[in-house]
């Protein structure tokens, strides 16, 4: 049989000291069936057929092939369906007070003028776009596809440990997650009902095309594309995937061009109109004209025909200022003030650095706690108090010094662990899940979502550009909470 | 369709057929010199017939000193700095396929992407051995036909399909009207017959031409290769393909560039149905060339009827 381990001081997923929680003991008795040859070899085939289908993303700067894989882990998250069920409203709750709120700030900013959120903590922010003050969009919906990154703590509760409300990826991960668990260890399927994923994408789809743009005739079909920067963008896989789903064309920006403030795609048969675009790269590099103009990646006067509301723009224009690292200390008084409700799930314990009092207090504490740069992701310009060199704390101090607001501070939160099964051994690792949130004329949460798992033991760390992998994520029909 | 992706696909469908082309002529001509001598003096010949037909003299004369045959194998088929060395055409098609992904089979894109990973993996050394190198080459005509299967069996007929397969053709025409050419040549100056036989040899179309014709000589084989629209490769076959399928997407709709498309390719398909008999061997030379000028011409006044964009290159 093969050996697990002991859960310890830290949550697992799957264990209970060292037996199966009830929601995993059926997994846990197909498991005992296997030897560790076979699940060797299953493993081995689960990773290449990702490489073989070219479900691959692209790491910045690496040396040698860039095309990576995400490397798969087939022990999944199984969530029991009331534990889902609390997280769905939580989440719905969560993204209906981030739209408002980014309606707000680009129009009345009633958030300020009630003080809740500091003016200069919206001026100064660097996604803040004034291009954007004003403009109405279809459905006034800001957000059309959300990624909010859930982490449990040593007491299993859920918190919100970051808000993607710009671009976030990893929804194909879902599905191929699926199809690699479905076609590879098809036994441990056995005995569990597990909410589907397909039929999903319609919803995704459904949304999309609801946000007709505000001059659009109603009884005209709604033309759709997704803008991706194109073949060496690190999700490029991501963007292949969705436009296929959701059968619109994959563009890159010089496939558009915009004339009297419309938006056209150049096809072979000449310019045709399009009304919604789907966009996978960042607001800096949309329109080379009113943002970076140095940007090949946009379409000039994109921007324009957005304003006029010729064109919509998913997500929309300036949703940084909402998601950074900072204003997400904010979220669950957004949650008050819009929707006068308690948050369902909770944020991080975040320090906000500017304040001197706290500044002093955060750097006396470095070596416990967890330092973030507002503006970056991916586990980028960040520290692992516990984990770092004296060195690398003397560097995030001076960092921390020389522009306070750039930074924020969390204590080091003991991350739950799953187990995963790599090298032929089992051993536990931290893991994460983001829940993928779908808006239009309706919301939808995604079941499930990706569970991304810190491969490298004893790792924080679980982005796929840092070693990260993926598992499949079941929510459990008719389980129950044993968790 | 998008004119980027109609792109891509059309030059999917070049590469592809230019890495089935030179896969199937390396392997021949790999085969038939095992019976020769190194030191013959039509061995050396040859293999420059070769080096032009599938990549660039003066480049390759850039980089080696001498027509060893080592380095010849390895410029045509690993060089990355020959664009058209197998492995970079197949780099080319993949990247192009992943360009195209989400208007392509799976299949399609699986097959290629397979065989891109696997010289990535290393699974075929670039150190030279006739039984490594054909080796190689078999896997590589293998995919090249699974490829065309999948496209035939399990593509869409939409706009995509058929700027694949106008690609496809117009590369065939042209590759065809290139053999010919610097066969004619070189006619004099090799075995008697050498040449015709060498073109049928290197078109893939031996067993074809030998059940519908008896006799063997220029006029007769440069005619089937040209003029001849039972013959798959015949340049002609390749441009009525073409003018087909253009027809078909343009669905009587036309514009100046479209004017200007079919005309040309009614020119090149006049060309390719002059009697080759009542031409003199010099007369018959130049009409080669000019064949193969037009349809190299052929590509931008095509790109410019679609508003095609410059292709992804192997890098």
């Amino acid at each position: 049989m093969l050996k697990l381990y002991e859960s310890g001081l830290f949550y697992d997923e799957m264990l209970e000291g060292s037996k199966p929680k009830r929601h995993y003991q059926t997994f846990y008795q197909q498991l005992e069936a296997f030897s560790e040859q076979q699940l060797r070899d299953k493993h081995h085939a689960a990773q290449s057929s990702f490489l073989r289908k070219g479900i691959t993303f692209t790491v910045y700067g690496a040396e040698g092939g860039t095309e990576r894989t995400m490397p798969f882990d087939f022990i999944p998250i199984i969530i029991p369906e009331d534990t889902w069920k609390m997280i769905e409203r939580g989440m719905k709750q969560r993204v209906k007070a981030l739209n408002q709120f980014l309606h707000d700030v680009y129009h009345e900013q009633k958030i300020v003028d009630a003080g809740i959120v500091p003016k200069t903590l919206i001026d100064n922010n660097p996604y803040y776009y004034k291009q954007a003050i004003g403009t109405n969009i279809p459905l006034q919906n800001h957000i059309f596809l959300a990624g909010i990154d859930l982490i449990r703590d040593e007491n299993g509760k859920y918190c919100v440990l970051e808000d993607n409300l710009r671009n976030p990826s990893g929804m194909s991960y879902v599905y191929q997650n699926r199809y690699v668990m479905r076609k590879i260890y098809p036994e441990f399927f056995d005995d569990y009902a597990i909410e589907r994923l397909e039929g999903q994408l319609l919803h995704l789809q459904e949304a999309l095309r609801s946000h007709r743009p505000l001059n659009m005739p109603a009884d005209v079909e709604v033309h759709a594309v997704l803008l991706t920067a194109g073949i060496y963008n690190s999700a490029y896989y991501d963007h292949v995937f969705l436009a296929k789903h959701l059968n619109i064309p994959l563009v890159e920006g010089r496939d558009l061009v915009v004339k009297e403030d419309v938006v056209y795609l150049k096809t072979i048969l000449g310019l045709k109109r399009v009304d919604v675009i789907y966009r996978r790269i960042d607001d800096d590099f949309l329109d080379p004209v009113h943002f970076r103009e140095d940007s090949l990646l946009g379409v000039p006067y994109v921007l324009d025909a957005y304003k006029k509301g010729n064109v919509a723009i998913l997500n929309a224009i300036g949703n940084g200022v909402a998601d950074d690292k900072a204003m997400y200390h904010y979220v669950p008084e957004m949650i008050r003030f819009y929707l006068n409700e308690e948050p369902i799930i909770d944020n991080v314990k975040t320090y906000l650095l500017e304040d001197e009092e706290t500044r002093e207090w955060v750097l006396n504490r470095l070596d416990e706690l967890v330092v973030k740069n507002v503006g970056a992701s991916g586990g980028y310009d960040m520290l692992i108090g516990p984990h770092a060199t004296e060195e690398e704390r003397q560097i995030f101090y001076e960092k921390i010094i020389e522009a306070p607001h750039q930074y924020i501070a969390q204590p080091t939160i003991k991350l739950s662990r799953a187990p995963a099964f790599q090298e032929g051994r089992f051993y536990p690792c931290h893991v994460d899940l983001r829940v993928f949130v779908m808006s239009g004329e309706e919301m939808y949460v995604l079941p499930g979502g990706l569970s991304r798992v810190a491969l490298k033991e004893g790792s924080l760390v679980v982005n796929s550009s840092q070693g990260g992998g993926g598992k499949d994520t079941w929510v459990v029909k008719g389980a129950g909470d044993h968790a | 369709m998008l004119s980027r992706v109609a792109d891509s696909l059309y030059w999917i469908g070049r590469y592809a057929e230019r890495t089935q082309t030179n896969a199937h002529i390396l392997y021949a001509q790999l085969e038939y010199m095992l019976e020769s001598s190194r030191k013959d003096v039509m061995y050396d010949k040859e293999w420059v017939t070769v080096l032009k037909i599938c990549g660039y003299l003066e480049d390759y004369q850039m980089y080696y000193q001498q027509g060893i045959l080592e380095d010849m194998v390895h410029y045509l088929v690993y060089d990355s700095r020959n664009l058209d060395s197998l492995v970079a055409t197949i780099t080319s098609v993949r990247m192009n396929a992943r360009n195209t992904r989400d208007c392509m089979p799976n299949e399609l894109w699986e097959e290629w992407n397979d065989l891109y990973l696997d010289i990535q993996e290393g699974t075929y050394p670039e150190a030279f051995s006739l039984l490594n190198t054909t080796n190689f080459l078999t896997r590589i005509r293998k995919t090249t036909l699974t490829a065309t299967g999948i496209i035939d069996s399990l593509m869409t007929r939409d706009i995509g399909y058929r700027f694949l397969k106008i690609g496809k053709w117009l590369e065939r025409s042209e590759k065809t009207a290139l053999i010919l050419h610097h066969l004619l040549e070189v006619e004099n100056e090799l075995e008697p017959d050498r040449a015709i036989r060498l073109g049928l040899q290197l078109t893939n179309t031996v067993e074809e031409y030998a059940y519908r014709s008896r006799v063997l000589t220029v006029d007769s084989v440069l005619k089937f290769l040209i003029s001849d629209l039972k013959c798959s490769r015949s340049v002609a076959y390749g441009l009525h393909k073409i003018k087909d399928t253009v027809y078909d997407i343009e669905q009587g709709l036309t514009n100046q560039n479209v004017e200007n498309m079919y005309r040309a390719l009614d020119e090149l398909i006049a060309l390719t149905s002059v009697d080759v008999t009542a031409l003199t061997l010099a007369e018959q030379k130049q009409w080669v060339k000019n064949i193969r000028q037009g349809c190299i011409n052929f590509g931008p006044i095509l790109a410019q009827a679609y508003y095609l964009a410059p292709p992804i290159m192997a890098v």
